[in-house]
C-alpha cells in the first residue's frame, strides 16, 4: 500500500472533522497532525476493537484540542469579542436558533429525547464494554498474568488438579509463580462469640505473590504457614475488616471457622477480586492457606483456579508451546492418571470476562445502530420543521444572507439540541446502568464496577455534538438550496416539497427501516436461541425443588461413619417432615456435570472410555429430580451402581442394559441399573453419569448437596435448615430454589438477550415515530390539496391513499435492504446461536410482519385526518 | 535566565526533552515515548501533542528540523521531525541533575558509584 499517494477514507473524514478546529489553529497544526494521525492509524491495528479504541482517542483528543484552542481564541481576541458588529452577529445565531427551538417546542423535546434515547444506548455500552473488557485487571502488570487450564483428547476443558498445578509449578521454566485457589463458600464465621456468613477462600502457597498483591495491613503468607501442621492464620478482606470487624487492629483478631480458631495477620487492599465461580469475579472474606489441608485431591479431581505469572519477556504464544511440551512429558510420567492432555494458558484478563467477550461487542455495534437510528428520526424531525419555516428562509435571502449563513443558523439550531439529548443520554444510560446491574448482578465480571464516570460525560457530550452535526448536515444543506429557496416567495409561503427533499425524507425513514429490522431480527434470533434452550429437556424435573450446599467441618467430621451418619439423620427427618415429598442427596447438583469429572471405561480389557461425571448420592434423589429409572430399581444402588443412558449407549450399545457388567478397572462397580441422562441446558457434548451409593463413599462426603422436594419451595428450604440445625448445628447450610440455581447459568444469555431486546424495542418506536411523523407532516402539508380534493369529487378512500403512500414508500423501499442486512448481521452471531440457523424464517418473518403493521397504523392514524377537512374553511383560508 | 530557573519541569515536557535527547524524531514517535514514560499524561492524539510541541517551540525548547539521514521516506512518508535545542539540552540536563540530587537526598540512590 505504501508508495501511494491515495489518502484513506479515514483520514478524510479526520481532516473534515478538523474544520471544528480554529481557522488559523487549522491551517498552522493541520500538516503535523495528519502526520501523527496516519502514523498513528497505521500502527494501531486493523481490528474492530482497534478501530473502535483508536478513533475513541481521536475524537477524545480533537474534544480536548477543541475545547482548549477555542478558549484560547475567545482569550485573545477578547477585542473582536467585544466588537459590535461580530457580537452581534453571533448573538444573533445563537439567539435565532433557540427561539426556533423555543417556537416548536414539541419537535424540539421529540428530537432532544429521541437522540438522547440513542445517545444512553451508546453511552451505556461504551460503559460497559470499557468497565468490563478493556478496563486492565487491578494487578501490577496484569499481562503477564494468564489462568492454566487442563484439556483432554476430547477437547472438554477442567479446571486443574492440585498435583499437576504442583507439578507445573515445580517444572514450568516460562512462568514465575503457579498458584491455585478455591472458589469461596460462604461459611460461618465465629467472632468474638456471635457468627457472620462470609466467603471463605483457600489459597495455595504463593498466591498473592503471584498476583502482585501486598495486604495493606500486616503481611502475606510465610511459606511454612501453607504446610499441613502449621499455625492458623487467616487473612481478611478489607471490607470484610472494617465491616464486621471494625476497623480493629488485626494483631488482635481472632476469628473461628468450623472450630478452628485462626489469627488474622493481614488484610488485603479495599476491592480486591479474583475468579469465582462461572463469570463472578470474586471477593471473599477470609482467605485461608490451602495447603495446611493434607488432602488436595488427586490428578482427576478437577476443583481449583489457578493464576501463575509469565516471566518477564516471555510471550503468550512461547508460554502456551513450553506448557504443551511440560504437558507431554507429565503424561509420559503420570500415565493413565491426569487428565491434562494439554495444558491451555488463558490470559487471566479473558478468563476474567469469559463467554461475554464477543456479545458485548456486538451489542456495541447495536447500541450505534440505535444511535443512528435516532440520528435519523433527528434529521428527520428538522427537515419538516424547516420546511416549515421556508418562508423565513426566504425572507432571510432576500435580505442579503448567503447559503453559508443558513446553514450555519441550521446547524447551530441541531447543535442546540446535543445540550438537551447528551443529558437525557447521560440519565438513561446511567438508569439503563442500574437496571443492568439490580436484574443481572452477577451475569459478568466485574460489572459492579461499570460506572458513569466524568469521562463518560465527556464522550457523551462529544458524541452528543457528533450526532447532533450529522443530522442536521443534510436537512441543513437541502433546506438552504436557492432552487428550494426561490420557490416559497413565488407561493406566497404555503410549504410543497421539492422532488429532492422527498427523496431525502424517504432514505430517512428508510433507513431507519431497515436498520430496525436488523435490530429486531437479531433480537429475534436470540430469543429463538434462548429458547430452543429452554426447550431442551433437562432429564430432571426442576420445578418445585430446593437444593441446599452443605459443607461439614472437618474437625468435627474426622471419622468418615460420622459423615455417613449425619446424611442418614438428616434424610430422616427431612422425610418425616410434613410436606416434603422427597428428599435425597448428591456430591454434584445436576446443572455442574464438569466437576468430578474423570475417564472412565468397562472392566475387563476393553479399552473403549468415555467421560463421566461420578456421582455419589442415595435413591430418593431419583425420586426428588423425578429421574426415571430405564433398567433395574433404585434400591440396586445398595449392592451396585447405576449409571445413565448416555454412559450405556457409549461404552455399550445405544439402547444397552449392561447390568452386571463392570465399569472401571480400579474399584469394583458393577452395573446394578440404568437411569435417563440428565444434561445442562446449553450443553452440548456428550458425558456420562456413574452413581454411588453414599454409604459406600464416606470418605467423601464433606461437602454434598440435599435436595428436597416440597409443596413450597420456601417451605422445602426451612425444612432443610432444621433438619441440619437439629442434627449438628455447626454444619454450614446454603439454601437456593434448583430453577434459581438454572436461571443463574444462564445469567450472561438472558443479560445480552434484555439488552438487545430493550434496543430493539427502542428502534421500533423511533421507526414507527418517524412514520408518524412524516405522515402527519405530509397531512398537514397536503390539507389544501386534499381539501381540493375532495371538493372535486375524490373519495375519502382515495385522499387517504394518497397520503399513506407518502408515508410507506421509505418503508417498502428499506424493507428488503433491512432484510439483507439483518442477514449479514444473522451470519455474524452465528456461534452465538443454539440450535437455530442465521437464517431462520420465523426469526426473520415476526420482525417484517411487525414493522409493516405497525408502520401502517402509524400511518393510518394521521391519514384519518386528511379527509376530515373542511374544504369551505380551507377555501376561505387559502 | 538560567536553566535551573525553569525547573521543575512538567513530566509530559520532560518526556519529550528525554526522548529528543538521542536525536531528532517524528511526531508519532514522541508520542508514543511521552505516552510510556508518563501514562497519565493528557497527550490523547495529534491535536494535543501539537499543542504541547508548539508550546516548547514557543520557549526555545525543541525546534523543528531535517529528517535525520537515511529516514528520508517516499512522498506518503513526509514527516516533520523535531530536536533538542542547545538550550534545550542545557534544561535537560539541569533537570536531570536536579532530579538526581533530589534522589540522593532521599536516599534512593546510593554513594559515589550510583552517580555519574
Amino acid at each position: 500500500v505504501s508508495g501511494e499517494s491515495r489518502t484513506s477514507r479515514g483520514e478524510r473524514m479526520y481532516r473534515r472533522l478538523m474544520h471544528v478546529l480554529p481557522e488559523r489553529f487549522r491551517r498552522e497544526a493541520e500538516t503535523e497532525m495528519l502526520e501523527v494521525f496516519r502514523e498513528g492509524r497505521r500502527r494501531c491495528g486493523r481490528g474492530l476493537m482497534a478501530t473502535l479504541r483508536f478513533w475513541a482517542g481521536t475524537l477524545a483528543d480533537l474534544v480536548m484540542t477543541l475545547i482548549q484552542e477555542w478558549w484560547l481564541v475567545a482569550k485573545q481576541r477578547r477585542g473582536w469579542w467585544r466588537s459590535p458588529s461580530s457580537r452581534v452577529r453571533l448573538g444573533n445565531d445563537v439567539r435565532t436558533a433557540l427561539r426556533e427551538l423555543w417556537r416548536s417546542p414539541g419537535l424540539s423535546v421529540l428530537a432532544s429525547f429521541t437522540l438522547g434515547i440513542g445517545l444512553a444506548a451508546a453511552l451505556l455500552m461504551l460503559v460497559l464494554v470499557r468497565d468490563v473488557l478493556l478496563r486492565p485487571l487491578p494487578f501490577p502488570e496484569p499481562d503477564r498474568l494468564v489462568r492454566l487450564l487442563e484439556r483432554n483428547e476430547a477437547g472438554n476443558g477442567f479446571w486443574p488438579s492440585f498435583p499437576n498445578i504442583v507439578d507445573w509449578r515445580e517444572q514450568a521454566t516460562v512462568l514465575e509463580g503457579v498458584a491455585a485457589a478455591e472458589v469461596g463458600t460462604v461459611k460461618p464465621v465465629l467472632i468474638g462469640g456471635t457468627a457472620v456468613g462470609v466467603p471463605v477462600a483457600r489459597v495455595s502457597r504463593g498466591f498473592f505473590e503471584t498476583l502482585g498483591i501486598e495486604p495493606r495491613v500486616g503481611r502475606g503468607f510465610a511459606s511454612d504457614e501453607n504446610r499441613p501442621g502449621a499455625e492458623a492464620v487467616a487473612i481478611i478482606s478489607d471490607e470484610f475488616w472494617r465491616g464486621d470487624l471494625g476497623s480493629a487492629p488485626p494483631a488482635d483478631l481472632m476469628i473461628e471457622i468450623d472450630r478452628d480458631r485462626y489469627r488474622v495477620i493481614g488484610v488485603l487492599p479495599p476491592g480486591f477480586r479474583f475468579l469465582g465461580n462461572g463469570n463472578a469475579w470474586l471477593s471473599a472474606g477470609v482467605w485461608l492457606p490451602m495447603e495446611r489441608s493434607e488432602d488436595l485431591g488427586s490428578r482427576q479431581s478437577h476443583g481449583y483456579h489457578t493464576v501463575a505469572r509469565l516471566r518477564d519477556g516471555v510471550g503468550l504464544e512461547s508460554a502456551r508451546q513450553s506448557m504443551q511440551a511440560l504437558a507431554v512429558q507429565l503424561r509420559e510420567s503420570n500415565h493413565g492418571v491426569t487428565d491434562a492432555d494439554f495444558i491451555e494458558v488463558q490470559p487471566l484478563s479473558r478468563a476474567v470476562i469469559g463467554s461475554a467477550d464477543a456479545p458485548l461487542r456486538l451489542l456495541l455495534i447495536a447500541a450505534f445502530v440505535v444511535l443512528m437510528i435516532a440520528c435519523l428520526n433527528v434529521a428527520a424531525v428538522l427537515l419538516a420543521e424547516g420546511l416549515g419555516r421556508s418562508h423565513a428562509f426566504a425572507v432571510r435571502t432576500a435580505l442579503g444572507a448567503r447559503r453559508w449563513d443558513l446553514v450555519r443558523l441550521q446547524l447551530l439550531h441541531a447543535a442546540a439540541l446535543a445540550v438537551p439529548g447528551a443529558l437525557i443520554g447521560i440519565f438513561g444510560a446511567w438508569g439503563g446502568l442500574m437496571v443492568v446491574r439490580s436484574t443481572w448482578p452477577s451475569a459478568v465480571a466485574r460489572l459492579d464496577q461499570a460506572g458513569i464516570d466524568v469521562s463518560a460525560v465527556v464522550l457523551c457530550a462529544g458524541i452528543a455534538l457528533i450526532a447532533a452535526l450529522v443530522a442536521g448536515m443534510a436537512p441543513a444543506f437541502a433546506l438552504s438550496s436557492r432552487r428550494r429557496i426561490a420557490d416559497p416567495m413565488r407561493s406566497h409561503g404555503s410549504t410543497t416539497m421539492t422532488r429532492a427533499h422527498r427523496l431525502l425524507w424517504d432514505s430517512f425513514v428508510g433507513g431507519q427501516v431497515a436498520l430496525t429490522l436488523v435490530l429486531l431480527a437479531g433480537s429475534a434470533l436470540l430469543t429463538r436461541s434462548l429458547l430452543a434452550s429452554l426447550a431442551v429437556d433437562p432429564g430432571y424435573d426442576a420445578e418445585g425443588v430446593t437444593i441446599a450446599s452443605l459443607a461439614l467441618p472437618e474437625s468435627r467430621f474426622e471419622e468418615p461413619e460420622r459423615r455417613v451418619t449425619f446424611y442418614d439423620e438428616v434424610l430422616r427427618r427431612l422425610r418425616e417432615t410434613a410436606g416434603i415429598a422427597a428428599a435425597g442427596v448428591i456430591s454434584v447438583p445436576p446443572d455442574e456435570v464438569y466437576t468430578m469429572i474423570g475417564r472412565s471405561g468397562r472392566g475387563q480389557g476393553d479399552d473403549r472410555t468415555m467421560w463421566i461425571a461420578y456421582r455419589i448420592t442415595d435413591p430418593g434423589y431419583f425420586e426428588t429430580l423425578r429421574i426415571p429409572v430405564e433398567a433395574g430399581t433404585l434400591d440396586a444402588l445398595s449392592n451396585g451402581v447405576l449409571i445413565d443412558r448416555n454412559m450405556a449407549s457409549g461404552l455399550w450399545q445405544p439402547g444397552a442394559v449392561p447390568i452386571g457388567e463392570r465399569v472401571d478397572t480400579e474399584s469394583d462397580m458393577t452395573v446394578a441399573g440404568v437411569t435417563g441422562s440428565t444434561r445442562l441446558w446449553n450443553q452440548q457434548a456428550v458425558v456420562g453419569a456413574v452413581y454411588v451409593d453414599y454409604h459406600r463413599r464416606p470418605e467423601s462426603l464433606l461437602s454434598m448437596y440435599v435436595v428436597a422436594r416440597g409443596r413450597d419451595a420456601g417451605a422445602a428450604g426451612a425444612a432443610i435448615r432444621d433438619a441440619v440445625r437439629a442434627t449438628d448445628p455447626l454444619v454450614a447450610v446454603e439454601v437456593r430454589t434448583l430453577n434459581s440455581r438454572l436461571r443463574a447459568t444462564m445469567a450472561d444469555r438472558t443479560l445480552m438477550l434484555g439488552i438487545a431486546l430493550a434496543f430493539a424495542a427502542v428502534a421500533l418506536l423511533l421507526a414507527i415515530a418517524g412514520v408518524y411523523a412524516l405522515v402527519s407532516q405530509a397531512v398537514e402539508r397536503r390539507k389544501r390539496e386534499s381539501g381540493i380534493r375532495l371538493v372535486l369529487g375524490a373519495l375519502p378512500r382515495q385522499v387517504r391513499r394518497r397520503v399513506l403512500r407518502v408515508g410507506l414508500r421509505g418503508v417498502l423501499v428499506g424493507t428488503p435492504i433491512g432484510l439483507l442486512a439483518a442477514g449479514i448481521a444473522g451470519w455474524m452471531i452465528q456461534s452465538q446461536l443454539f440450535q437455530i440457523r442465521f437464517y431462520d424464517g420465523f426469526a426473520f418473518a415476526t420482525p417484517v410482519v411487525v414493522l409493516l403493521g405497525a408502520s401502517l397504523l402509524a400511518a393510518w392514524l394521521p391519514a384519518r385526518r386528511a379527509t376530515r377537512v373542511d374544504p369551505v374553511q380551507l377555501l376561505r383560508d387559502g | 535566565m538560567a536553566a535551573e530557573d525553569v525547573l521543575p519541569l512538567r513530566p509530559a515536557i520532560l518526556a519529550v526533552l528525554a526522548g529528543l535527547s538521542a536525536g531528532p524524531v517524528a511526531g508519532f514517535t514522541i508520542l508514543e515515548r511521552v505516552n510510556e514514560a508518563t501514562p497519565r499524561s493528557a497527550i490523547l492524539g495529534p491535536g494535543t501533542l501539537y499543542r504541547l510541541l508548539r508550546e516548547m517551540r514557543r520557549d526555545g525548547l525543541i525546534e523543528r528540523t531535517a529528517p535525520p539521514a537515511g529516514e528520508e521516506g517516499g512522498e506518503d512518508e513526509r514527516r516533520t521531525y523535531h530536536a533538542l535545542t542547545t538550550w534545550g539540552r542545557s534544561v535537560l540536563r539541569a533537570e536531570a541533575v536536579r532530579l538526581e540530587r533530589s534522589l540522593r537526598a532521599a536516599g534512593l540512590l546510593g554513594g559515589e558509584e550510583a552517580g555519574r
